[in-house]
């Protein structure tokens, strides 16, 4: 029977969760934001150089 | 303006929700820091498509979902890598509480399927059918993981195996 556990697992999940939570600290969707901006900058980077690289590569080929 | 409000929407759903989810992957790692970065990257990557995130019906369950797969993958990859060191060097910092420790570690001890559904059902407070739609599987299949998951933490917080061993 399983189930004769239950109360001990409540209240080990109970004292876990008053313990723990005073000491979680979150950084905050200011964090959040910062590092989706910082994605995307970094996304739209990379495909600006990637089109820049194929524009150049084009160039050369057609040129030469 | 309705950028505005879909960051308001945003702000409120991450104060409510960003404790719970974290104490759910802590209990699940046993490393409180790795599952605050965890439970941030998967708000992040809530954030980067809120306007449709933000309007499914149960967002929260969208972020738990993205949490833990994060969790599992992470748990799987540094499994080995964490063992050798925490093998390896002493720590001197100020430590949890002992019931958080008995917790983590009766948990640590019972396999990774059986203390997910454990952890969703006692700590995330799951019904077994959210539970298995969670994780892909039948409800049966939730019901069993649960089974011979509460019965091996039982145990273990309980000390009963050290007296049948005996």
């Amino acid at each position: 029977m399983p189930e004769q556990y239950d109360d001990v697992i409540f209240g080990a999940f109970g004292d876990f969760t008053e313990d723990a939570e005073s000491t979680i600290t979150a950084a905050g969707t200011g964090d959040v934001r910062k590092k989706v901006r910082r994605r995307r900058i970094r996304a739209m980077v990379a495909i600006a150089l990637v089109v820049m690289l194929v524009v150049v590569v084009g160039v050369v080929l057609i040129g030469g | 303006m309705a950028e505005v409000s879909a960051q308001l929407d945003f702000d409120d759903f991450y104060a409510a929700n960003y404790a719970r989810l974290t104490l759910q992957l802590y209990a699940y790692l046993g490393d409180q820091h790795e599952a605050q970065d965890l439970v941030q990257e998967a708000f992040c990557r809530a954030y980067s498509q809120w306007r449709t995130v933000g309007d499914y019906e149960e967002p929260l369950a969208w972020v738990r979902r993205v949490a833990w797969n994060l969790a599992t993958s992470r748990f799987r990859r540094q499994r080995t890598a964490r063992n050798f060191l925490r093998k390896q060097r002493e720590e001197h910092i100020e430590g949890p509480s002992p019931d958080r420790v008995a917790l983590t570690r009766a948990l640590a001890q019972i396999p990774e399927h059986h203390r997910r559904a454990v952890v969703l059902y006692y700590l995330g407070q799951l019904s077994v059918a959210e539970i298995a739609l969670q994780e892909g599987v039948a409800e049966g299949t939730v019901k069993s993981w649960l089974s011979r998951g509460r019965t091996a933490l039982g145990v273990e917080l309980t000390g009963e195996r050290g007296r049948s061993d005996a």
